[in-house]
């Protein structure tokens, strides 16, 4: 389609509207098509139906979809704003068959209040017709345009407000959202005039009640909510003392709490709801207790409360254990150590034998670690435990490993372990004991450093570590705590096999992808395991289409009925999703493994479009870096670190600061993410030959270290890939003047950044990085044997990574290059005078000097690596038996292990073939299976070189 | 120490101590979606002081004249947080909930045969089994439909066992 066909279209008036039964005869094809992504006949179709119907504005909506997906992005943008003119201008039709239309072009542009607004122009032509109003609305409140959304919605309450109380209640949920999702955005506290929006909001709720007989419970809720955020404490505690209103009583006890601004009233409150209705809600003791801090006075009357609790729970058969915990906190609130220390003693010979205490003792231990108690209870709790054996034993064992007590030996803890265990369990249970195995790890691998990979460096005890949770895991199976710790193990051993079988048992799924699969994603993309990848991007993409297709729907259909507050949350929500760092990674990452995989093939470079362009917030002018940074990942896979160790741990909120470098995995730097998104849409618009000056300012990021710190090695590449993607950049734009016959003008003036000889200077600086990084990564680290031509699984995941980053830019540069360059050609030797073929020369012979710097680079580097592997593999990779130098052999390191184990589990973690089988056969078996897992990831790796070199051998650039 | 509160969107974000548990079915979206939309007040979570989910309940009010119910859809206690009365509390919470504000005649769910720990834990609670359906879960394995009669069922009809298995395809199909 050109620039022409389209003004033509633009400049159509047309008046009579297209009945529906013609729109779904012959738009209908149209989108069955785009729904298959069969583009050109979707085209094909919509062509016919604008020759048929000239202007037709429901068929221009799909033609501008049309562009959409065939990535035709300034088409497909000028096409919509035609026909928004056109429709704002009253040249064509306004219907509700063109809303709808429009609404998919919106919908994959990333663009929903777009779509209210043309509901909005439709519902202004009939405005009898609420059930468009009420859409557009939807619309507002599903793109964010909250603004809109509450004018639109006051409108309708000025209209109504005598009959429905509905739009009032929807102005004012689109006010409050407005100030929400402003201060999570910007990442800024509430100001003044978010307060005044909020006292609005508050107003018009009230006036919006006035007219309900009796509001509804979840009505209730929503209007508690915004007269509370509006500190319209009485409005909110008429509403909640409505005569009429069907409420639980306990939660209107809870509401009332939290109004009152007398903490006598309040501390009233909650005793109440603790002794009345659940003494164990340890939210309703911390809210008592700050009403408490607040007014000395309160102090012994709170302490006999306390007393009384904790004596009617200490009589009875299942004393719960919020009023002893209630009591500590109390103690230590006070500054009472003494007491603290002896209340902590009390709970333990109480709880000790459930699995929480120690995770319920630990803050409190921490709070006296400096104090004469702190041994006393400590010392307490041990002999306990040694008095009770199992399982209070294991909660003080936990405890003393917490303060780096723990005594015991890993043979002592195996032995505890293995008189814990039952026979007659079923195969889905967990062995009570399995935490023993636990602490065993904790003992081999020590975790209180300061470097986190300092934890692993001894491969030894990494592969001694794995001995013992796989025992674990014959008599659990479905431990997934052992599963996930034995992921980090076999990554730093290289044996991706058996990380596939581990995740794939686990069962991750649906909106599990969102928080866990960045466990995976770096392991698998450097290893090469690229199918296992593809079957964790697939889950991704399904959660991806449920965001942008289910979330929408449900708040619309939360707005309709009337469950304000299931849609406030539904868009909290669905903007937690969009932000997430992991699924934005994921992204990116499959985009990488499609540009590996191609090699410079256009299949592949379109896969990797497709990748980044799937979902419309990764086109061009809608990356909000902002988006990106701001979110909150870390925060779901916190639990994973079991023993991260916090000297501030506090039983509050405040413990919900993340800890971003958890034992089991160290998530990706936010910045790394941004980087790398920033550089693939840079080379992406590069290859899609789109305005590279808008190109260079979206992405818009420096070489500099991100936020002072040194670049991690992550980082690096990231910014490395930045630079060459600049590099590209620059060759384009310089091929493109030379293309054009610019340059062939001895008046052009060459643009600063376009200077051949920085172009070249940065080539080969890339080429140097690349080279250094392979260097250093085969070089370290150093075998205890000494062995040489052996790759450690260390050294091979740094090889593998950077393979990929240079097949990755090999493809690009490939691709970028090469009919650029032919076109260069032509033109240079068509030429006119002889400066000017000079001067064209000599920008020609520095980009081909660049190439060939580049491509020189790789095939040196991947050489070299190709050497190293193929001499690994050729010495069976045996580094394993570096590790465990001949002598130390694996069953001799671990003799606590079972004399007779079942072998490891196969694929589904779940079945056990064959008979038990002794100790030295099942450790002879775990090396046997890492050995062949790391030499079949040195294969993969070996494939992949001779790919790159292979294809760099046939593109003759 | 735990506090318990409604079941909210953001915490689908938490429920992997949860639901990494075999036993533990994850859904997607929708599913958890449609039960916070349409029965809000049944969805509850039990969490620890740092936020980590402990257990959870999703359930839903439905059936019409005598067969209006409550119904118990999901109910998980996270491994570490096991034999703590979290279950109890939460099935306690439903049984009240469907009791007082929806005034039904009973509570029912549906349990795997072969789970014999939940199935003791329910008849403790006062459940007894109504019927067996036959291949529910996958067309595999049968399930116990087990109730419990509430207030409104003042001669506890609802309970009285049906003597007979069902087909899966003659029980009204629940999410």
């Amino acid at each position: 389609m050109t620039g022409k066909s389209l003004k033509s279209s633009a400049s159509v008036v047309m008046k009579t509207p297209i009945s529906r039964a013609e729109s779904d005869r012959r738009l209908r094809p149209v989108l069955d098509n785009l729904s298959e992504h069969n583009t050109k006949q979707a085209f094909k179709l919509v062509q016919q139906a604008l020759q048929k119907r000239p202007g037709w504005p429901a068929a221009r909506a799909l033609r501008a979809c049309v562009y959409l997906q065939m990535r035709k992005l300034k088409q497909a943008e000028d096409e919509i704003a035609n026909l928004r003119n056109d429709l704002d201008a009253g040249r064509v039709p306004t219907d509700e068959d063109v809303a709808e239309k429009i609404q998919y072009y919106y919908r994959e542009s990333g663009n929903e209040a777009g779509t209210g607004e043309v509901y909005e122009l439709v519902w202004k032509a009939d405005a009898s017709q609420f059930q468009l109003a009420e859409a557009a609305f939807c619309y507002y409140i599903r793109g964010y345009a909250f603004n809109s959304a509450q004018k639109l919605a006051t409108k309708l309450h000025r209209m109504t407000s005598s009959n429905t109380e509905k739009y009032g209640l929807w102005a004012t949920a689109a006010i409050w959202l407005g100030v929400v999702y402003r201060n999570r955005d910007l990442d800024t506290n509430q100001s003044s005039s978010d307060d005044r929006m909020l006292t609005l909001a508050s107003r018009m709720l009230e006036k919006s009640l006035d007219v309900a007989v009796t509001p509804s419970a979840e009505t209730t809720r929503f209007a508690v909510r915004i007269h509370r955020d509006a500190n319209e404490h009485e409005k909110a505690l008429r509403l909640i003392s409505h005569r009429r209103l069907v409420m639980d009583e306990a939660e209107v006890l809870h509401i009332k709490s939290g109004l009152h601004t007398s903490g006598e009233q309040r501390m009233k409150d909650y005793s109440a709801l603790l002794s009345d209705h659940d003494c164990d809600d340890w939210g309703h003791w911390l809210s008592y207790l700050e009403c408490v801090e607040s007014g000395e006075a309160c102090k012994d009357e709170a302490m006999a409360f306390i007393d009384r609790l904790v004596e009617v729970q200490s009589d009875g058969r299942v004393p719960k254990r919020a009023p002893f915990l209630a009591q500590m906190e109390f103690y230590y609130r006070h500054g009472e150590t003494e007491a603290l220390g002896k209340a902590i003693s009390i709970y333990f010979s109480l709880f000790g034998a459930k699995t929480v205490c120690a995770h319920d003792l630990r803050p409190y231990l921490t709070l006296i670690s400096d104090t004469l108690q702190f041994q006393k209870a400590l010392e307490r709790i041990r002999s306990i435990g040694n008095e009770k054996g199992f399982p209070y034993h294991l909660t003080a064992s936990w405890l003393c490993l917490w303060f780096n007590e723990l005594t015991l030996s890993p043979a002592e803890l195996m032995e505890f372990y293995s008189s814990s265990l039952s026979d007659t369990l079923e195969s889905t249970d967990r062995q009570d004991g399995d935490d023993y195995l636990i602490l065993i790890t904790h003992r081999l691998l020590p975790i209180f450093e300061k470097d986190l990979d300092d934890r692993y460096a001894n491969k030894f005890a990494v592969l001694q570590t794995i001995a013992v949770l796989e025992t674990g895991l014959t008599r659990s199976p479905h431990n997934f705590h052992f599963k996930l710790l034995l992921i980090r193990l076999y990554i730093e051993l290289g044996a991706m096999e058996r990380v596939a079988e581990l995740w794939e048992s686990l069962e991750i799924k649906h909106v599990q992808m969102s928080t866990l699969t960045h466990l995976v994603l770096k392991p698998f993309f450097e290893t090469g395991h690229h199918d296992a990848l593809s079957k964790v991007f697939e889950g991704m993409e399904t959660l991806w289409r449920e965001c942008d297709l289910e979330i929408p729907q449900c708040v619309t259909k939360a707005l309709e009925f009337g469950s304000i507050n299931a849609a406030i949350e539904f868009v909290l929500f669905r903007q937690r999703l969009e932000r997430s760092a992991v699924l934005i990674e994921g992204v990116l990452t499959k985009a990488q493994v499609a540009l590996v995989q191609s090699a410079g093939d256009a299949a592949g470079l379109d896969l990797a479009r497709d990748c980044l362009s799937f979902f419309s917030r990764f086109t061009p002018g809608k990356l909000e870096t902002k988006r990106i940074v701001d979110t909150d990942d870390t925060r779901c896979f916190q639990f994973w670190d079991l023993q991260c160790f916090d000297p501030e741990m506090r039983l509050s909120d405040k413990t919900n600061e993340h800890h971003d470098e958890g034992v089991t995995c160290q998530m990706k730097r936010k910045s790394t993410i941004i980087s790398d998104l920033k550089s693939l849409m840079t080379l992406m618009q590069v290859l899609n030959d789109e305005t590279i000056m808008e190109a260079s300012a979206s992405a818009g990021i420096d070489g500099a270290p991100v936020n002072g710190h040194a670049p991690s090695g992550a980082e690096h590449l990231s910014m490395l890939r930045k630079r060459i993607s600049d590099n590209l950049q620059n060759v384009k734009g310089l091929l493109v003047l030379f293309s054009s016959g610019a340059l062939l003008n001895d008046a052009a003036e060459v643009p600063k950044n376009l200077d051949p000889m920085d172009l070249l200077s940065t080539a080969k600086g890339v080429v140097e990085d690349v080279h250094h990084e392979v260097e250093d990564a085969i070089k370290e680290p150093k075998h205890s044997n000494g062995l040489k031509g052996t790759m450690s699984p260390v050294q091979l995941r740094k090889c593998c990574r950077m393979s990929f980053e240079i097949l990755l830019l090999a493809s690009l540069a490939i691709a970028s290059f090469s009919a650029e360059l032919m076109r260069g050609k032509n033109r240079r030797k068509r030429g006119s005078t002889k400066s000017a073929k000079l001067h064209a020369a000599q920008y020609f012979n520095s980009i081909q000097e660049a190439i060939h710097v580049h491509k020189v680079g790789v095939v040196s580097a991947c050489s070299l690596m190709q050497e190293w592997i193929s001499c690994s593999l050729d010495q069976g990779a045996d580094w394993l038996d570096g590790v465990c130098d001949g002598e130390r052999t694996l069953s001799a390191s671990v003799p606590y292990l079972p004399n007779t184990i079942h072998p490891i589990s196969l694929s589904d973690g779940s079945k056990q073939k064959g008979g038990p089988i002794d100790r030295s056969a099942f450790c002879h078996d775990i090396l046997e299976r890492t050995r062949s897992s790391h030499m079949a990831t040195c294969t993969r790796l070996l494939e992949v070189l001779s790919g790159i070199t292979r294809t760099l051998k046939l593109v003759d650039v | 120490m735990s506090s318990t509160r409604r079941f909210t969107p953001s915490d689908l974000f938490r429920m992997n101590p949860v639901n990494l548990d075999k036993l533990t079915e994850t859904y997607n979206l929708n599913f958890y979606f449609q039960y916070m939309l349409r029965w809000p007040e049944f969805q509850q979570t039990v969490t620890s002081p740092d936020g980590t989910m402990m257990s959870y309940v999703l359930g839903k009010a439905e059936g019409r004249g005598r067969e209006w119910h409550g119904h118990v859809s999901a109910v998980t206690v996270a491994p570490g947080y096991r034999r703590l009365g979290l279950a109890t509390k939460l099935m306690a919470f439903t049984e009240s909930l469907s009791d007082e504000t929806y005034n039904c005649y009973f509570v029912d769910l549906f349990v795997r045969k072969s789970n014999s720990l939940a199935i003791s834990m329910y008849k403790k609670m006062g459940y007894v089994v109504y019927r067996t359906i036959l291949q529910y879960y996958g067309g595999e394995e049968d399930a116990y439909d087990m109730r419990k009669a509430l207030s409104r069922d003042t001669n506890r009809s609802s309970v009285v066992p049906l003597g007979k298995a069902v087909r899966s395809e003659e029980v009204p199909l629940t999410m």
